[in-house]
């Protein structure tokens, strides 16, 4: 710890100089009189102060939970000095972080005792974040001295992001021949009802549509669309976010492909995760309940990182794209490095939806007059760069700040019906 | 001579204190709240902000990049009404976008001869806009 | 807040000290009362000592309006602007603070009280060396002078021994102020 002079001390000695210098001068003893108890005061404080031996254990009640839940932590600080010692401390601050009460607390420790304190954290974003260390200001009995420091092992808090509860999601133009939730083209066994055939060897007795079959004077079956599982690969553009106080574009997109990634995997999609920016990470597709677990961890990775490079493609590696998945892009489109990334996934024949986590909400007009009018252009352009992707067939789901994600997929879902020969093509 | 030899002591008495007092070591600073920068816009946005005033007085700034991107939008716009801007007729573009923009947007415009007219003001750009966002 | 109310009732004790004695002076050391009064409120105000310090020196200057029994009173007005400048100090440190134990304050107020204490015994021993001294001399002020820049002196080494600027430590192997190059 880093030991000094307290503030109030080279005042108070500066007052019993002028106090002595005055009593010299003017021939009245008494402001000399006045000055000894401070400089008595200065004096006896420097010789009985001696540095603190101080040490904390910082507990959290749990180290998982969801953002903005609170979490109540147990600080407990030690003096393991023979002197008593008057400390004031609080936790170290973070702008994710909100700890109540904010400021600091007061204790005076006895020589070798301890005391503990409770703060309540509460995560305002999801992430790793870290609780600790203590910054402490310890000072002697007297207040004439002062040591300043950290102590105590920051502990570690992961606070998983809010999904958004998705009843409709965007449904996969094609699908794989694994037993999953979504109606496939093909025919077979299933549940939803397809068409109505000639009977053929191997057909099951139970398919026999009877009535079909006394109309047309030979045995009919019924024909069934049969539930197969899709790939999903859900792509977060990292380049670039909006953010303001409240929060930002990277925080909504996090909490989307969340929901999104837990709604397929319930459907017994295999679901992958492409972050894509300033660094490129990925995670393959994979079925069930862990992949669920490594999805949250690969998002509560992602972060804003500022790059020059312009990535493209080829630097994802083919396994994590897998033919025929649909690639979900949840992106600002601010960059247009993303933008030109999806552009080419469509290109080359990709299954592609965009999901826009609107900047709107987060960036407002500048103070000026042309700010006003760059901002009116900016929204135009942004319309008509939606109106670019869609004319390549790329559905955009246009997801505006504090609304739910489910209606305007619902939307997506009716321009890709509208557009879908061109989609297959 | 008493007085000069007392008036010596207390100033020497004078200095010697100040001398002890500015010797002792400095107080730690109060610890300030770290000044957080606002959150950054985006690039994009910025990117128009600065243009929108460099094209009012800059006729080559308004040809090589406010034009394109008000064609970009005019383009999307006419698409969406199954037109294209090439092959839009030159009163019909002056009815749907104004004389104004219509002289920008034009397809075959020449690049501006004097480099030193007049640009883009931010008022008539707004206009510009307006009639955009009308079609 | 409660301690800053303490330091401004010990301002008042301390001026009701000199105030009903004060004489031709008294409109000297009303003003002065008052604008210590107002430096005390708006250093603990503002969170800086400078204030309070002007205000002690002020405090302090009205002291001399009092007519009679200065020396003796000396001392427990010196500890009483020592216990007014404490608690006016510990209301700035505090300021930062959301929750106090309850004995801290107490402790830190009592430690500062037996301080004041022991230096209002040494005021008295002074008062009482000075009463014995034989009048005004050259030599007497020369020790005064001699025994003050002393005291000074030790304190000054003592603090910049305990919180002083570190010397520099020299990497390993890197040459001293006497080396030359081979």
């Amino acid at each position: 710890m880093r030991g000094s002079l307290a503030s109030r001390t080279p005042g108070l000695l500066a007052l019993a100089a002028t106090g002595v210098v005055a009593g010299l001068a003017s021939g009245h003893p008494e402001l000399v009189l006045l000055a000894a108890p401070f400089l008595v005061f200065a004096g006896a404080g420097l010789a009985l102060a001696s540095e603190p031996r101080l040490s904390a254990h910082i507990a959290l009640e749990r180290t998982r939970l969801l953002e903005g839940e609170a979490v109540k932590t147990t600080v407990t600080v030690s003096n393991q000095a023979p002197r008593a010692v008057w400390l004031e401390f609080a936790p170290a601050r973070s702008a994710q972080l909100g700890i109540e009460p904010s400021g600091a607390v007061a204790v005076r420790l006895a020589g070798g005792g301890e005391a503990e304190l409770e703060f309540v954290v509460r995560p305002r974003r999801w992430g790793a974040h870290r609780v600790g260390p203590l910054l402490v200001r310890a000072r002697d009995p007297l207040g004439v001295a002062t040591w300043e420091g950290r102590i105590g092992v920051p502990v570690d808090l992961r606070a998983f992001p809010r999904e958004q509860r998705l009843r409709e999601l965007v449904v996969p133009l094609r699908t794989q021949p694994a037993l999953g939730a979504h109606v496939a083209r093909a025919r077979g066994e299933g549940i939803e009802f397809a068409d109505v055939r000639p009977f053929r060897v191997g057909d099951r007795v139970r398919r026999v549509n009877w009535r079909a079959t006394a109309r047309r004077g030979s045995l009919q079956v019924n024909d069934r669309h049969p539930e197969h599982s899709s790939d999903v690969v859900l792509l977060l553009d990292t380049y670039e976010e909006a953010r303001d106080q409240a929060g930002g574009t990277l925080d909504s997109a996090v909490r989307a492909a969340a929901g999104l990634a837990r709604a397929h995997l319930a459907r017994r999609d295999r679901v992958g995760v492409v972050d894509f920016g300033g660094t490129l990470q990925w995670l393959e597709p994979a079925f069930g309940t862990t992949q669920a677990y490594r999805i949250v961890d690969a998002l509560l990775a992602s972060d804003i990182a500022f790059s020059y490079a312009w990535r493209d493609v080829e630097g994802i590696p083919l396994r994590v794209l897998p033919p025929g998945a649909l690639i979900l892009a949840i992106t600002p489109l601010l960059d247009d490095r993303s933008i030109g990334l999806i552009i080419d996934l469509r290109r080359r024949g990709c299954d592609l939806t965009v999901v826009e986590v609107s900047p709107l909400g987060h960036v407002s007009p500048g103070p000026s007059s042309s700010d006003a009018v760059a901002y009116r252009f900016w929204r135009l352009e942004r319309e008509a760069r939606r109106a670019q992707l869609q004319a390549l067939g790329i559905g955009v789901a246009v997801w505006e700040h504090d609304v739910m994600l489910g209606p305007a997929l619902e939307g997506v879902n009716a321009f890709r019906r509208s557009a879908r020969h061109g989609l297959l093509a | 001579m008493r007085l000069l030899a007392e008036i010596v002591l207390v100033v020497l008495a004078g200095a010697g204190l100040s001398m002890c007092v500015a010797l002792l070591p400095s107080p730690l600073p109060a610890p300030r709240r770290p000044q957080t920068a606002g959150p950054p816009r985006p690039g994009q946005l910025e990117a128009l902000e600065r243009l929108v005033i460099t094209a009012a007085g800059n006729p080559v700034q308004v040809h090589a990049y406010l034009r394109p991107r008000l064609m970009e939008i005019a383009s999307r716009r006419l698409a969406a009404r199954g037109q294209t801007l090439e092959r839009l007729p030159d009163a019909r573009g002056r009815e749907l976008f104004g004389d104004r923009l219509w002289d920008i947007i034009r397809p075959g415009r020449p690049f501006p001869e004097q480099r030193d007219g007049p640009g883009v003001r931010y008022e008539d750009l707004s206009a510009m806009l307006e009639a955009l966002e009308r079609l | 807040m409660i301690i800053a109310v303490a330091a401004l009732i010990v301002l008042a004790g301390l001026s009701a000290l000199v105030l009903p004695d004060a004489g031709r002076a008294a409109g000297l050391a009303w003003l002065g009362a008052g604008a210590a009064a107002l430096l005390l409120a708006a250093g603990m105000a503002v969170a800086s000592p400078t204030p309070v310090h002007a205000a002690v020196f002020l405090l302090g200057a009205i002291f001399l309006a009092r007519r009679d029994s200065r020396l003796l009173l000396a001392p427990l007005y010196g500890a009483g602007l020592l216990v007014m400048a404490d608690l006016a100090i510990q209301t700035i440190e505090l300021r930062v603070v959301e929750r106090i134990a309850p004995e801290a304050i107490a402790t830190r107020t009592g430690a500062a009280l037996a301080l004041a204490a022991v230096g209002a015994c040494a005021s008295v021993a002074a008062a009482i060396a000075v009463n014995a001294a034989p009048g005004r001399s050259v030599a007497l002020t020369a020790l005064g002078a001699l025994v003050a820049v002393t005291a000074f002196a030790a304190i000054a080494r003592l603090a910049r021994g305990q919180y002083g600027p570190r010397e520099g430590r020299r990497p390993p192997g890197a040459p001293s102020r006497g080396d030359r190059a081979a």
